[in-house]
């Protein structure tokens, strides 16, 4: 049985426990640094009005009124552009699709890679092959170990 | 008569300095400056938006309405013969667990195709056992080191299905990856590749464990929105499925470019293939645990884009083209983003020491509109995390601790690695051949 997930967080080196330790603790505190208004604007709401100086500080509740129908107006915008786009792609999906039908067959495979079929299909049933290249990256040789069936 | 003519020159330029000293005081430094904040703000705010509404249609539409859930492969009309391709490059450590787990498909006909890409270990060797052991296990040996792109080429012609399914040698696939990744070649001719869904293994540091959110939350959401949307910018290079039809009308992977999967993703729809994105085909890999392979893999795929939105740029005005021009133009304006953020944190670091301290400060204190952001940012990770629960459970009660890191630590990687990606792509010869990089592969201890 393989273990997909490797968690060995016991073999981090010194220097690597010391820096996540240190990034963890200034990103805590830009979160909460960030997230003051909104702290504020909680405590604020639940009736502790000496916070008003802060919130006016922050912009105002009148701005982040405005701030936040301006948020829902976009946010509805993009929705509404999305979703028509869903519908649009749903109900015109035959005219956006191509028609791709061609099957590549060896000797189109051939053709393309410079070697012969018989050599392709030699190297299909092999256990083994190897192949050498010119600088260019043109097959030059296609050397078979063992068949396979 | 020389200085006849010389005065009159300097005078000249005297003037010209003036007129361009008057131009530049006079020029609304401030209007642009603002401008430019705005952009730098609100430009991930929007997109954060655009990614999540995209991502939840993506769940309305196939996830949840389809009822498909992983762990169960699906029933399919019928089950053609796949090939799974595992180009490998000093693999001896892994090329045993990777391929003995791909023995364990639920899918009645497959073979797997090993390509030991002039590797300098013990590669060969291990893949050589494998194919004396295993029935389905072939083995093709390029004698030089040819590059991931060539290793790819080469088995596929040597591959005996039209369907391939291409693995890194170091990631473990999911025993119903395959069959829910054919599903969608099954009666939709018209799609060329399907993508996908890699978790990550390795998860005993907080880069590890940061990487899990990222790929849980961001990268998952914003491929779910691509597919709603109908284009993909990449196909996973560590879990990609393919049409070899459609490869071989495109005249597959490019040897010399260095993301050979985001090439080939353009390639295809520039064509006017269809790309799919499975998020049943579960692939598990091994990402970088330390900041130096971070960096170099990040500057990797940030030069892999710029190389690809430099190479397709002429091509983007056919008919097939068109629906690729919001890819490209969002990926082309988050590089313009990082580095008009790169110049405003210079220009601040240097009004913080010569100008005025206070102002610049004030720019950083809290205000409504941080606090947005930052919401903004929580919802999206739970957001894309609750979508995301299905596929690894309790994963995203685990990680979205995690995630908190993700703004402050990854963004200035990626707006570093951007810059440094564009500089390494603008200065790369064009021609030159996409070599394997040696990876950080995090902490296995095994």
């Amino acid at each position: 049985m393989i273990n997909k997930i490797i968690i060995t967080p016991h073999l981090q080196s010194r220097q690597q426990k010391i820096s996540a330790f240190c990034i963890a603790a200034i990103s805590w505190l830009l979160w909460l640094y960030f997230l003051l208004p909104l702290l504020t604007l909680a405590g604020w709401l639940l009736g502790f009005k000496h916070l008003s100086t802060e919130i006016r500080w922050f912009g105002g509740y009148k701005t982040l009124l405005e701030l936040l129908q301006m948020y829902g107006l976009i946010i509805v915008g993009i929705a509404l552009g999305w979703f028509l786009w869903t519908l649009f792609t749903s109900w015109w999906k035959p005219a956006l699709l191509p028609t791709h039908q061609v099957l590549v067959d060896d000797a189109g495979l051939c053709a393309v890679f410079q070697i012969g079929q018989e050599q392709l299909q030699q190297s299909r049933s092999a256990k083994l092959v190897t192949v050498g290249f010119d600088a260019a990256g043109q097959i030059t040789t296609m050397t078979t170990t063992q068949a396979s069936h | 008569m020389l200085q006849s003519q010389f005065y009159p020159f300097l005078q000249w330029l005297i003037d010209e300095w003036f007129i361009w000293q008057e131009w530049l005081e006079e020029a609304p430094w401030q209007t642009l400056g603002e401008w430019l904040s705005w952009f730098v703000f609100y430009y991930p705010l929007l997109m954060t938006y655009v990614w999540m509404i995209g991502g939840i249609l993506y769940f309305l539409r196939w996830e949840w309405r389809d009822n498909v859930f992983a762990g169960v492969s699906p029933s399919l009309s019928e089950y053609p013969p796949v090939s799974i391709l595992i180009p490998c490059f000093n693999e001896g450590e892994n090329a045993r667990e990777t391929i003995e787990q791909l023995l364990q498909q639920d899918y009645p006909h497959y073979e797997i195709i090993a390509i030991n890409d002039g590797s300098k270990d013990n590669t060969l060797v291990i893949l050589e056992e494998l194919a004396q052991q295993h029935e389905q296990v072939r083995v093709v040996n390029l004698a030089s080191n040819q590059g991931k792109a060539m290793a790819l080429r080469t088995a596929a012609l040597l591959a005996n299905s039209e369907f391939l399914v291409c693995i890194d040698g170091d990631a473990l696939l999911d025993s119903q990856a395959v069959a829910w990744m054919i599903r969608h070649f099954i009666g939709h001719p018209h799609v060329g590749a399907v993508t996908g869904n890699p978790r990550i293994r390795n998860r005993s540091t907080l880069l590890g464990r940061i990487q899990v959110g990222e790929f849980s939350a961001i990268v998952g959401m914003i491929k779910r929105a691509q597919r709603t949307y109908g284009r993909i910018f990449t196909i996973s290079g560590v879990i990609g499925a393919f049409r070899r039809s459609a490869l071989h009308d495109v005249g597959y992977w490019s040897p010399d470019m260095i993301t050979e999967d985001i090439d080939i993703s353009w390639k295809l729809q520039l064509a006017g293939w269809s790309i799919h994105f499975e998020t049943n085909a579960l692939c598990w890999v091994l990402m970088p645990e330390t900041l130096v392979g971070l960096w170099k893999q990040r500057s990797r795929w940030a030069q892999g884009g710029v190389e690809v939105l430099g190479r397709y740029f002429s091509q983007l005005f056919t008919r097939n083209a068109l629906r690729l021009w919001p890819l490209y133009l969002e990926c082309s304006i988050s590089l313009l983003w990082s580095f008009i953020v790169v110049l405003l944190i210079v220009l601040a670091s240097f009004q913080l020491l010569l100008d005025s301290p206070q102002e610049t400060l004030d720019d950083f204190s809290p205000h409504w509109t941080s606090m947005l952001l930052c919401v903004t940012c929580l919802f999206q990770f739970a957001v894309s995390l609750a979508i995301d629960a299905r596929y690894e459970q309790r994963a995203g009660q685990k990680y979205y601790y995690w995630m908190i890191w993700y703004p402050m630590v990854y963004w200035l990687i990626n707006i570093g690695t951007a810059v440094n990606g564009f500089v390494k792509a603008v200065r790369k010869k064009r021609g030159q051949r996409a070599v394997w990089v040696t990876v950080d592969r995090g902490i296995k201890g095994q």
